[in-house]
């Protein structure tokens, strides 16, 4: 029991649940426009990579970051472009860039570096871990909080930035009400097709740094599919936050405390497996009691 | 900051359909101006173009003798032109202030400055006497409180011209007086207010002057003074209206639809029916009215079978059929003439023939062994569109296709199609054009002639009073009254929508 | 699609719609292939003398069609699986976690029980396809009775069922001692009677294509002539409309999920009973996904199915002979089928009406349609 609340399994839990937090933030925009967006995935497997090429390129995380958002926003274009503008079924065309960003970063790989299925380079610099000066030193919370990577941080700081870009700026009040009633933001004199872009552009530059996390948030490598499934995990906390960010921070942080406490399980013997395919089985469980609630509430 | 609006040979058509043919129309400033014509006339239309939702095709529009051309809403705005459409246009779980200034936001370096918006709100809402709960959520709110959300957020967005499109089809005749003296209030205050209604009385209680149009034109205008009922309805019809069906007498046969003591509650677990009782006898059409939301839809669709009842029985014909889906509902008689005739009643990306056929599929005639006969169904489909005048390019083309009027004919051809015992009708001539109107409500009547039960659930309080031979009032969620056509008026129902008992007690049957 | 059944009459204006779709389809994979060209390109290699290889790989002879054929197989089991299920408004995702599921059964089915001559076969078959059936089960039972959304919790299916089926074989079948490399965590061999008859021994085409194209035919008929697939259809385009006339969506709308899982399941057992023999955890990659867009290339339309998934069998064996004759991955086909779908999905309509608004904003008054909604599935 006592790993459960040991403060190495909350601080690599909170670690892990920065990739899924981001692109979940990005994905809540999306829902907010009344748009199901299973192009995370690609979203953040683009971005991992274009990330890893910045980072090797110019030496520095902080141009990887960049590179990825900017690839990322390009992805996310083209998926705006196809469903608001030809109105291509939003499935079919996530399906089809997701499988679409896995092959071409497979390629980019072996084209750009020479290798085939990873890439392991000294180049690659991550981002580093800080320590905040006095919480550090305060016992339990300063192991927890403190010494975790600068992504961490800017993922807690974006995320409070959400919630008011959300609920305070015009931007976030107009995509709320395009999702509920577009007829609404039509008759306001707004155009419905700016603030879809809009949302699905906001949806891609979050996506951009969730991607950045995976290979620059400390693992420092590159490997084909690296995304793996976690941009369908954060849709999983879109939809069990409904749009209401404080309920998609809460399923983010969930999922990756899960993910710690089954990799920590794995030091008890638990089999590779199983620790593997929790954070899947949690994903239905959760969404489960989210919309199990969400229909009691009304 | 008084305007005045020319429209100049306004001409709009949709693919299909001329729905406005070089309309003329001038609006004096400060007055009240209505504009008065059937379904389909293409009232909604003109009033979309001048509020820069439509552009038309031809013609022009003049602000006080400029010409001007709006692209969008918003240019519209600006030059004071809003408009409160029939469909209010709220985002449901938003508040009252965030949905009058959404587009508008009072803003500083992009974030909304919601004290400023506070503020201004506050004094328009002193200038005008017209108080909204700002931080309310519009769900939460009666539809007439949201109607008046809808006129503060036009006036906030600086209209000066306010088009209210057919306003009180959602209020009960008491709340509409309420929205008249709303509408007094500002005309004196120099605002200008076009008022677009079917409704002739109403008319000719608020405006100042009346523009009536027929077929996309116009074919009156005069000063209401000078009008009556009659000329108006003369105009608008184009002929002398005999609008006044006689509904069958007073028959007492067998009992078809017997719903006692029923309850049901919405998903949020709210009791929107409560303990209603009623019988519907052969030949006979019970009329329920009441102003929308309080609880009719929510009946019919437990009648229907499409939510289950909370307690309470329903019978067809005898038959307890509380429980039942809605197939063995309508294997036991029963058709339904539903309210949404685009989403429920039809699919419009499908054939028309499979519209045609749908709730038949399993009968004997038309499938064997769990395979269609295909032969007999297209004869049974292509019957039916001769035998009820539908005006459609084949049976294959989706029904989608098809005008408004026609996909209301396809619907009632299918649902009459083999002689209901049991029809519910829910607003059946909502939104079509007149002639439609005509043949749909003849069609009803049949069916109690012919010894069908007819339950007739429309918010067209002339409608059921035309077509009833009796009238349960209904209003939140309870049956509130029962009263003969011939011995209540409009007035009398309209206080029972209201919820203001008059006369007599409901003896619940 | 759909609504031919009852003798639609051709006309002019039908022969050129469909010439305008033929044209589509022809430039969307042109695009499609210039692109992964230039990929090609970049890998130093000629992209005509590329893609000459893939085609001949692929149709060059006996072996070449036979193994096009033996690809072409499970495409249209997976096409036909999530076409099932779309057709019905079903949003199965999750074809390749069932294809999995069917794959493992039928392999257990295979070497374990001893059954005489093509009963076990027929056995191991419908072991596979019910397994997949049963894991539609729980997603469908989620999605009908709570109302959560299928999308996701397929989709997490997916890899539950690929690390399921690796630990079960693992841990129960090999005894955990065994390899950690995925492919090496394998099954027995099947017994000689629960293989599935090749068409051309010694090539890989198998029985399972008839199976396939005939299934194609069958789930065609029905949506066009039984109760049920009219039923369905309507189910899958207005749901509130088929429950107003008396149609039990709820029940129609589990029977094509399951019924979507049951293919996707029998589509893993005929790659295992045809081709492998025996089950290897993560043996095949993406199977399922493909599904997703060959329903889309053929419309949702079962007949489609049969000549998109020929089609994909020509790309997915072609890959493979590509990537022996020169240096290119055969990664880049993937490219180049997704491309595919999504050049596609580009409306040629809907840019010549962006070019003529350009157009008439510098001159004359525009037209705009009502208000525009935008369709979503949640």
């Amino acid at each position: 029991m006592e790993v459960l609340f040991d403060p190495a399994t909350l601080a690599s839990g909170i670690k892990l649940s920065v990739p899924i937090l981001f692109a979940a933030l990005g994905g809540m925009f999306t829902h907010q426009a009344n748009v199901f967006n299973i192009a995370l995935e690609s979203l953040m497997l683009t971005s991992a990579f274009f990330s890893v090429v910045g980072s090797c390129y110019f030496s520095s995380p902080w141009a990887g970051l960049m590179l990825g958002i900017v690839a990322s926003l390009v992805a996310a274009l083209v998926f705006a472009v196809l469903t608001v503008d030809f109105g291509a079924d939003v499935i079919v065309v996530g399906i089809a860039m997701n499988l679409g960003a896995w092959g071409a970063t497979s390629i980019l790989l072996e084209l750009m570096f020479g290798v085939r299925g990873f890439l392991l380079d000294p180049r690659i610099v991550s981002f580093p871990s800080v320590e905040i000066p006095v919480v550090k030193s305060v016992p339990y919370l300063g192991q927890v909080v403190s010494g975790q990577n600068v992504l961490v941080y800017l993922a807690a700081a974006t995320a409070v930035a959400v919630h008011f870009v959300s609920y305070h700026s015009k931007m976030g009040l107009r995509i709320r009400a395009l999702g509920q009633n577009p007829a609404a933001v039509e008759t306001a004199g707004l155009s419905p097709r700016r603030y879809r872009y809009l949302a699905i552009l906001l949806c891609g530059l979050l996506c951009g740094a969730a991607g950045t996390f995976l290979p620059l948030g400390g693992l420092s490598m590159f490997s084909e599919n690296m995304s793996a499934g976690k941009g369908y995990i954060a849709l999983a906390a879109v939809l069990f936050g409904n749009g209401v960010p404080g309920l998609v921070i809460a399923a983010s942080l969930v999922f990756g405390y899960a993910e710690a406490l089954a990799v920590k399980m794995q030091g008890f013997g638990l089999p590779n497996q199983l620790v593997l395919m929790s954070p899947y089985v949690l994903t239905m469980l959760f969404l489960f009691i989210g919309t199990r609630r969400r229909v009691a509430a009304g | 900051m008084q305007k005045e609006i020319r429209l100049e040979n306004i001409t709009k058509r949709f693919p299909g359909v001329l729905a406005d043919d070089h309309v003329n129309m001038i609006i004096s400033a400060g007055t009240v101006h209505a504009v008065v014509g059937e379904n389909g006339a293409g009232k909604s239309t003109l009033m979309n173009i001048l509020s820069g939702l439509y552009q038309p095709d031809d013609g022009r529009i003049l602000v006080d003798g400029e010409q001007v051309r709006f692209e969008n809403p918003r240019q519209a705005m600006r030059r004071g032109i809003g408009m409160v459409h029939q469909e209010f246009m709220l985002v449901r779980n938003l508040t009252v202030l965030d949905n009058i200034i959404l587009g508008f936001e009072p803003s500083r370096a992009g974030m909304i400055s919601r004290s400023v918006a506070r503020r201004v709100l506050k004094d328009l809402m002193n200038a005008y006497k017209l108080d909204v709960p700002l931080d309310e959520t519009v769900e939460r709110l009666p539809v007439s409180m949201q109607q008046r959300v809808e006129i503060v957020k036009a006036l906030y967005r600086g209209a000066d011209v306010l088009i209210l499109d057919e306003p009180t089809s959602v209020l009960t005749p008491q709340e509409s007086r309420v929205l008249f003296a709303a509408i007094r209030e500002l005309v004196s205050r120099g605002k200008t207010v076009i008022f677009i209604s079917h409704k002739l009385g109403e008319v000719l209680e608020v405006a100042d002057r009346i523009s009536v149009m027929r077929d996309g034109r116009v074919v009156g205008e005069l000063p209401a003074s000078d009008a009556t009922e009659r000329t108006l309805a003369r105009l608008m019809v184009g002929r002398d209206v005999l609008m006044n069906f006689t509904p069958p007498g007073k028959p007492q046969g067998d009992p078809v639809l017997e719903v006692k003591e029923m309850t049901v509650k919405d998903a949020r677990g709210l009791e929107v029916v409560k303990q209603v009782s009623f019988t519907v006898h052969a030949g006979e059409v019970l009329g329920i009215a009441g102003v929308a939301g309080n609880g009719q839809s929510e009946l019919v669709k437990a009648i229907v079978g499409l939510v289950p009842t909370c307690s309470g029985s329903i019978h067809i014909s005898r038959r307890d059929v509380t429980k039942a889906s809605v197939k063995h509902r309508r294997q036991a008689g029963m058709r339904y003439i539903p309210q949404d005739r685009a989403w429920v009643g039809t699919c419009r990306q499908s054939a028309l023939w499979k519209n045609l056929l749908m709730g038949y599929e399993h009968y004997r005639k038309f499938s064997r062994f769990g395979l269609l006969r295909l032969d007999v169904v297209r004869r049974f489909a292509s019957d039916l569109v001769a035998r009820f005048g539908i005006k459609t390019a084949s049976l294959y083309v989706p029904a989608g296709t098809l005008s408004g009027g026609n996909l209301q004919k396809a619907i009632v051809a299918r649902e009459l199609a083999l002689g209901p015992r049991l029809l519910i009708a829910e607003d059946p001539t909502r939104g079509i054009d007149i002639g439609a109107t005509e043949f749909v409500r003849r069609q009803v009547l049949q069916v109690a002639e012919g010894g069908g039960a007819v339950l007739l659930v429309s918010q067209d309080l002339q409608e059921v009073m035309a077509l009833s031979n009796r009238i349960l009032v209904m209003h939140k969620g309870q049956i509130v009254g029962e009263r003969m056509p011939a011995e209540t008026t409009e007035e009398e129902l309209g206080l029972l929508m209201a919820g203001r008992a008059t006369r007599g007690t409901h003896d619940g049957r | 699609m759909g609504d031919r059944s009852v003798g639609n009459p051709r006309t002019a204006k039908m022969r050129n719609a469909v010439l305008t779709e033929a044209a589509k389809y022809v430039v969307a994979l042109l695009l499609g292939m210039t692109i992964g060209g230039v990929l090609i390109s970049f890998k130093g290699e000629d992209p005509v003398f590329a893609y000459k290889v893939l085609l001949e790989g692929a149709l060059g002879g006996r072996a070449a069609i036979a193994q096009t054929l033996r690809w072409a197989t499970p495409a249209i089991l997976a096409g036909l699986a999530t076409t099932i299920g779309f057709r019905a408004g079903v949003f199965n995702l999750g074809v390749e976690g069932q294809l999995y599921m069917g794959a493992f059964v039928a392999a257990l089915v295979g070497y374990s029980v001893a059954l005489p001559g093509r009963a076990h076969m027929i056995a191991a078959l419908g072991a596979g396809a019910l397994a997949g059936a049963a894991y539609s089960l729980l997603p469908a039972v989620l999605w009908m009775r709570y109302g959560i959304n299928e999308v996701v919790n397929t989709l997490m299916l997916n890899y539950v069922a690929y690390l399921l089926t690796e630990y079960v074989v693992r841990v129960f079948i090999m005894s955990s001692s065994g390899s950690v490399v995925p492919l090496q965590i394998v099954t027995p061999e099947i017994a000689e009677s629960a293989r599935l008859p090749l068409l051309f021994p010694p090539y890989q085409a198998n029985v399972g294509l008839f199976i396939g194209v005939l299934l194609a035919i069958l789930v065609y008929f029905f949506f066009q002539r039984t109760v049920w697939g009219y039923e369905l259809d309507i189910v899958g385009r207005n749901p509130a409309f088929a429950a107003y006339g008396g149609v039990s969506v709820r029940r129609l709308g589990m029977l094509a999920f399951i019924a979507s899982g049951l293919v996707g399941g029998l589509a893993g057992a005929v790659e295992i009973l045809g081709v492998h023999h025996k089950f290897a955890a993560q043996f095949s990659i993406n199977l399922g996904f493909d599904g997703v867009l060959i329903a889309l290339l053929a419309k949702n339309d079962p007949l489609g199915i049969i000549p998109v998934g020929l089609f994909w069998g020509i790309l997915r064996n072609g890959a493979y002979s590509m990537e022996r004759m020169t240096s290119v991955s055969r990664i880049v086909i993937q490219v180049v089928q997704a491309l595919f779908v999504l050049f596609l999905t580009v409306d040629a309509g809907v840019i010549r009406q962006m070019l003529r608004r350009r157009r008439a904003l510098r001159g004359k008054p525009v037209q705009k349609g009502a208000t525009t909604t935008h369709g979503s599935l949640v």
